[in-house]
C-alpha cells in the first residue's frame, strides 16, 4: 500500500457513513436493475427480486470484501487502539496526570536550555564567519615565558600579510565612568578601529571607529553598550551624549547591538587605542592581544607559515626587552591559534588556549611548533 | 461449456479496467459488458465486481461520480484515470507476453521439442 493509500483508508475511516451509504445505494440500483433485467425475460417480479438478491452472493460478506478493499481494516485497528489507549488513560487519570505534567516540564525546560545554549553558545555575539579569527601571541621560551601577548610594532609588521584580511589590536581597561553626577567602575576595552571589522560586527546605532580616531589628538569618542545605554540613559539614545571617562570627556558615536559580547560580557565601553610613538617603537611591551581575520580559504597552518617566515626575516627586529639579562636573544616565537571558542562570555583567549612551543635546544626560533587546546 | 467465473489473480482488474476504459459506466452496466464482450465466456461473481471497483478506486486507478442512469435512476458511474490509463497499457501488455507464452507452450507437438 502506498502512502496515499493509506492517508485515504484513514480518511475513509472518517467518511465511513457516508461510503456505507453509498455502498448501499450502489447495492441497492444494481438489485434493482438485476431485477428488472430478469423480468423483461419474463419472470415474476417478486421472483426476480429474489433472484437477483441470490445471484449477488453474500451481502455481508460482499460488504466485508469492500471495506477492505479501503484499507480500512488496518485503519479501523489503529483507530481502535487509539480508543483504548485513551480509555486506559482516562480510567487511571492520577498516573496520567503525572505523567503528562513530567513531559510537560521535561520538554519545557529542554526547551528552555537548548534557546539558552543557542543564544549563548550556538549563535554567540552575531560574530561574522568567527571560525576565521584567529589569535597570534608571542612566545618567549627561553625567558620562560609562553603566553605573552602581542606588540604595537607586531601588528604594524603584519599589515601586509597577504593571509589575513584584517587585523587588530586590544587590551581591557577599568575606567572610571562620571555620568550625570555619579561615578562608576566599568570594564572598557581599548580597541584599534580595524577591531569591529576583524569581528566583523557593526553599531546597533550610530557608528564604530574612523581610523583618524587612533590618531593622538583628535576629538575622544566612545561606542557604547546597549546595556549601558538603557542604564544610563533613561531608555533614549546615547547617540552624540557626552560622557567623562577617568577625568575626560568622550563623546558617544556607537551603541553596540544588545547580545554583542567578545571575550567578556561585562565590558561597556570601546574607545580607540591610542598608540604611542613610544608604543609603536618598542618590540618588548606585549601589552595587546592580537587579533586577525583569516582571508577566506586560508588555513591556519599557513598562517602560521607566513608569521615564522615574517619573525625570520632580517628586516624584523627580534621582540626581545633590552633588559634581558640572558645572554643569547631568547628564542621568541608566534602562535597562531582560532578563536571560537573564546567568543563564549568571560573567556579569555590566552588561558584557555595553552599554545606550546618545544624547541630543540638551543636552535632558537627554527623549534617545530605543536599547539595544544585544553 | 459452461462460462468461467474463476479468475486467474489480477485478471478482473484487467478486464474492469479495459471496460470502463471504453466509456464510463456503472457496475451493473459494466458486468453487462464484460459478459456481452465476452459472448457469455465470462461470467463475473456480482459480489466480487465490487470490492474490485472500490479497490481500484482507492488506488485512483478509476474514479466515481453518481449520475443518471438510462431509466432516471441516481447510479455510481466510473471512469478510467490517467494513472488507470497506464497501468491498463502496462496490464495489457503483460497480458499479451503471458498469453503469447502460454500459447506456445500448449500448442507445442512432439516435432517441437
Amino acid at each position: 500500500m502506498t502512502v496515499g493509500e493509506r492517508v485515504r483508508s484513514l480518511a475513509a475511516l472518517f467518511r465511513r457513513r457516508r461510503i456505507s451509504a453509498d455502498i448501499a445505494a450502489e447495492w441497492q440500483f444494481h438489485m434493482d436493475a438485476h431485477a428488472a433485467a430478469l423480468r423483461d425475460q419474463g419472470m415474476s417480479p417478486s421472483d426476480a427480486e429474489h433472484e437477483a438478491v441470490r445471484a449477488f452472493g453474500s451481502q455481508a460478506r460482499w460488504q466485508e470484501r469492500t471495506w477492505d478493499a479501503l484499507g480500512i481494516a488496518w485503519a479501523d485497528d489503529l483507530w481502535r487502539d487509539v480508543r483504548f489507549a485513551l480509555r486506559v488513560l482516562w480510567k487511571d487519570r492520577a498516573f496520567t496526570i503525572a505523567a503528562l505534567t513530567t513531559l510537560i516540564v521535561c520538554l519545557g525546560s529542554y526547551t528552555a536550555a537548548f534557546a539558552v545554549v543557542d543564544h549563548a553558545v550556538l549563535r554567540p555575539p552575531q560574530i561574522r564567519e568567527p571560525e576565521r579569527i584567529v589569535t597570534v601571541y608571542n612566545n618567549y621560551t627561553r625567558a620562560g615565558s609562553l603566553h605573552a601577548g602581542a606588540t604595537a610594532p607586531d601588528y604594524t609588521d603584519r599589515a601586509s600579510l597577504a593571509v589575513f584580511e584584517s587585523q587588530a589590536l586590544y587590551r581591557t581597561r577599568r575606567a572610571n565612568l562620571m555620568l550625570a553626577g555619579t561615578s562608576q567602575r566599568v570594564r572598557t576595552m581599548q580597541v584599534t578601529p580595524s577591531f569591529f571589522q576583524v569581528l566583523g560586527v557593526g553599531p546597533r546605532d550610530g557608528r564604530v571607529f574612523e581610523p583618524s580616531e587612533a590618531e593622538p589628538g583628535n576629538p575622544k569618542v566612545v561606542v557604547v553598550s546597549r546595556g549601558l545605554e538603557q542604564q544610563q540613559f533613561a531608555g533614549g539614545s546615547g547617540l552624540g551624549r557626552e560622557i567623562r571617562i577617568d577625568g575626560e570627556l568622550y563623546t558617544v558615536v556607537g551603541v553596540m547591538p544588545e547580545r554583542f559580547s567578545f571575550i567578556d560580557p561585562r565590558i561597556q565601553l570601546w574607545v580607540p587605542l591610542v598608540l604611542t610613538d613610544r608604543q609603536k617603537a618598542q618590540r618588548f611591551s606585549n601589552d595587546f592581544t592580537y587579533i586577525a581575520r583569516l582571508e577566506p580559504g586560508v588555513a591556519l597552518a599557513q598562517a602560521q607559515a607566513a608569521i615564522d617566515s615574517l619573525n625570520a626575516s632580517p628586516s624584523t627586529p627580534p621582540s626581545r626587552s633590552p633588559w634581558c639579562s640572558l645572554r643569547q636573544s631568547p628564542a621568541s616565537s608566534s602562535a597562531v591559534c582560532r578563536l571560537p571558542a573564546a567568543h563564549s562570555p568571560g573567556a579569555d583567549p590566552l588561558p584557555t588556549m595553552r599554545a606550546r612551543l618545544r624547541t630543540d635546544s638551543g636552535s632558537g626560533r627554527s623549534g617545530a611548533l605543536s599547539l595544544q587546546f585544553k | 461449456m459452461g462460462a468461467v467465473s474463476d479468475f486467474m489473480q489480477g485478471t478482473l482488474d484487467l478486464l474492469i479496467l479495459k471496460a470502463v476504459s471504453l466509456r464510463p459506466e456503472h457496475g451493473y452496466g459494466l458486468l453487462l459488458r464484460i459478459q456481452q464482450i465476452s459472448q457469455q465466456k465470462l461470467l463475473i461473481q456480482q459480489g466480487s465486481l465490487y470490492p474490485a471497483l472500490y479497490r481500484l478506486e482507492h488506488q485512483r486507478l478509476i474514479a466515481s461520480e453518481w449520475g443518471e442512469s438510462e431509466n432516471n435512476r441516481r447510479a455510481k458511474y466510473y471512469k478510467l484515470t490517467a494513472a488507470g490509463r497506464r497501468r491498463l497499457a502496462q496490464e495489457l501488455a503483460s497480458w499479451k507476453q503471458f498469453a503469447d507464452g502460454i500459447g506456445l507452450v500448449l500448442a507445442a507437438g512432439p516435432g517441437d521439442v
